[in-house]
């Protein structure tokens, strides 16, 4: 799970006990429409935040797309990454930035990333449909 | 420039729901914003691409059709599957006014409203910089054949109807240009064309820079070992004027009478860039914020291309890189978010040597948020060699690239 997620499931737990807190105060407080719409309102705007997409790891392999098609689903010539097994993809990546796997090109790409953001870029891969 | 009161004078063109990206200029930069909008925000965002022309000619490989091996149907796609799978509204026509208070790009026949506008211009020519020279005899005789299209199959006509023992001479401008390593490509392009059709023909390079500006090496190797006797290569020869009647070129170090003259004049944004006052570098380039590209002149205007002013190549996948940083950005601007702080790019550009063979130069590029620009990571670089590997390569890149901007 990536930092940014971690953030926003800690929030959500945070939140629903900040509601079951403030959820007797706001009965008293309100007409029951009132009440349920607030609760709702409150809802919605913690579950679109869990489940806001960290587009990190899509950002960081779009550029590869130029090469290996859209999504990694390459039109022919350049292998296809979409639906690559995500530990066959660091390796790969890995051996290309060692030297460990001889390349025309791809050795000036991996260079030019951390390993981290090759992690991301391989779990993009494996998540993309093969077409 | 800005015309208050011409937005309420025309009507909208396309009646604008919910919230509307405009992009103007369908070039590989334009194009790939254009379908990544549309595919990243799940259709959510209505994009209008404003194109004059009716199909897309890619300019890489382009060099190809001069050498023999490609023709201009292969570098061609039409816009149809941008508007028929992406559901992009695509208008042909030609922008005559940019109005950033009232956020609305103005055409003959009305006017189209955005949230953002991205302006993809391209590169226009400074004419003006070579005595001589103007857009009528560029396009009519001494061709620059910088805009892949028609100048493309007329100059490629130019080179068949020479004699052989005849001279084609190649002016380049000093950088920063479109492409560099574009004119290196083309003279070895012609000589292979002459090399197998007109052996005592040659190909004479006329460069501003002091030396060649992009993989100097290989092309220097490719020029000896596969043209010699062909190719000629001159540094800091930038031609300051052309005869027309003559087609002699005059340089700094004497004149140059050629059977083909291709001047390559220098080079600045796409002149539409100047309806919104966005080229504000030089009143040549167009200066952006390289986490979003939007312009550094008005808000909601975001520019992409050739036309930025940075220091990295003018290339194509550079163009489609920004494109998808621009197109990340404005979905997280439009729902109030902050963009991507660290956007990191690839450049993979090949380069033709001959019939079969080429090389390429690649690099990574990464946001320094001191400098608040894109750098080189540290691993990038040329080819070993020129290659035939590299030659079928370079084929499926122009396949992909192709694939990824428009289909």
């Amino acid at each position: 799970m990536a930092a940014s997620q971690k953030f926003w499931v800690l929030l959500v737990i945070i939140g629903n006990s900040a509601i079951a807190e403030f959820r007797g105060k706001l009965r008293d407080g309100c007409p029951m429409i009132m009440y349920r719409m607030l609760l709702a309102i409150i809802g919605l705007a913690l579950f679109s935040a869990a489940y806001a997409v960290d587009n990190r790891p899509r950002n960081l392999s779009a550029p590869c797309f130029a090469c290996h098609g859209t999504d990694g689903n390459s039109e022919g010539g350049m292998p296809v990454l979409a639906g690559m097994d995500k530990a066959l993809f660091v390796s790969q990546m890995s051996d290309f930035k060692s030297g460990a796997r001889p390349a025309t090109v791809m050795h000036q790409h991996a260079r030019g990333y951390t390993d981290e953001e090759i992690k991301l870029m391989a779990g993009f891969f494996e998540a993309q449909k093969r077409k | 420039m800005s015309f208050p009161g011409l937005v309420f004078a025309s009507s909208e063109l396309i009646k604008k729901t919910g919230q509307r990206v405009v992009i103007v200029g369908g070039g590989f930069g334009g194009a790939t914003a254009a379908k990544y909008i549309r595919k990243w925000s799940n259709n959510r965002i209505e994009v209008v691409l404003i194109e004059r022309n009716p199909v897309f000619i890619s300019c890489p490989m382009s060099n190809t059709v001069l050498g023999g091996t490609r023709t201009i149907d292969d570098l061609t796609v039409g816009y149809d599957t941008l508007q028929k799978k992406y559901g992009i509204k695509l208008i042909k026509g030609d922008v005559t006014a940019i109005d950033p208070e009232k956020q609305a790009v103005m055409l003959d026949n009305g006017h189209v409203s955005y949230d953002r506008l991205i302006v993809s211009p391209g590169v226009d020519f400074m004419y003006d910089k070579i005595d001589g020279l103007d857009a009528q005899v560029a396009n009519e005789s001494i061709l620059h054949a910088w805009k892949a299209g028609a100048q493309t199959v007329m100059l490629r006509k130019q080179l068949e109807a020479m004699p052989d023992g005849g001279v084609f001479a190649i002016s380049i401008p000093k950088k920063p240009y479109r492409c560099p390593p574009g004119p290196y490509e083309r003279a070895c392009q012609v000589a292979y064309y002459f090399k197998n059709n007109k052996p005592r023909s040659k190909v004479l390079i006329l460069d501003a820079n002091p030396e060649v500006i992009s993989k100097k090496g290989l092309f220097t190797a490719a020029w000896n070992d596969l043209y010699a006797g062909i190719v000629e290569y001159r540094p800091n020869s930038a031609v300051m004027k052309v005869d027309v009647a003559t087609r002699t070129a005059t340089t700094e170090s004497g004149d140059v009478k050629a059977d083909v003259l291709n001047v390559l004049p220098p080079m600045r944004s796409g002149l539409v860039a100047d309806m919104a006052g966005l080229s504000n570098v030089d009143a040549r380039w167009c200066g952006v914020d390289f986490l979003s590209y939007e312009s550094r002149v008005h808000k909601n205007i975001h520019v992409i291309g050739d036309a930025i002013d940075y220091a990295l190549p003018r290339s194509a996948h550079m163009a489609t890189s920004q494109a998808k940083v621009c197109a990340a950005a404005i979905i997280e601007l439009l729902q109030g978010n902050q963009p991507d702080q660290n956007p990191v790019m690839a450049n993979t550009c090949y380069s033709m040597v001959s019939g079969n063979e080429a090389m390429h130069v690649a690099d990574v590029y990464r946001y320094d948020s001191e400098k608040k620009v894109m750098i080189a990571a540290a691993g990038g670089g040329v080819s070993a060699n020129r290659s035939e590997l590299e030659g079928r390569l370079a084929g499926y890149w122009l396949k992909n690239i192709l694939s990824d901007a428009l289909l």
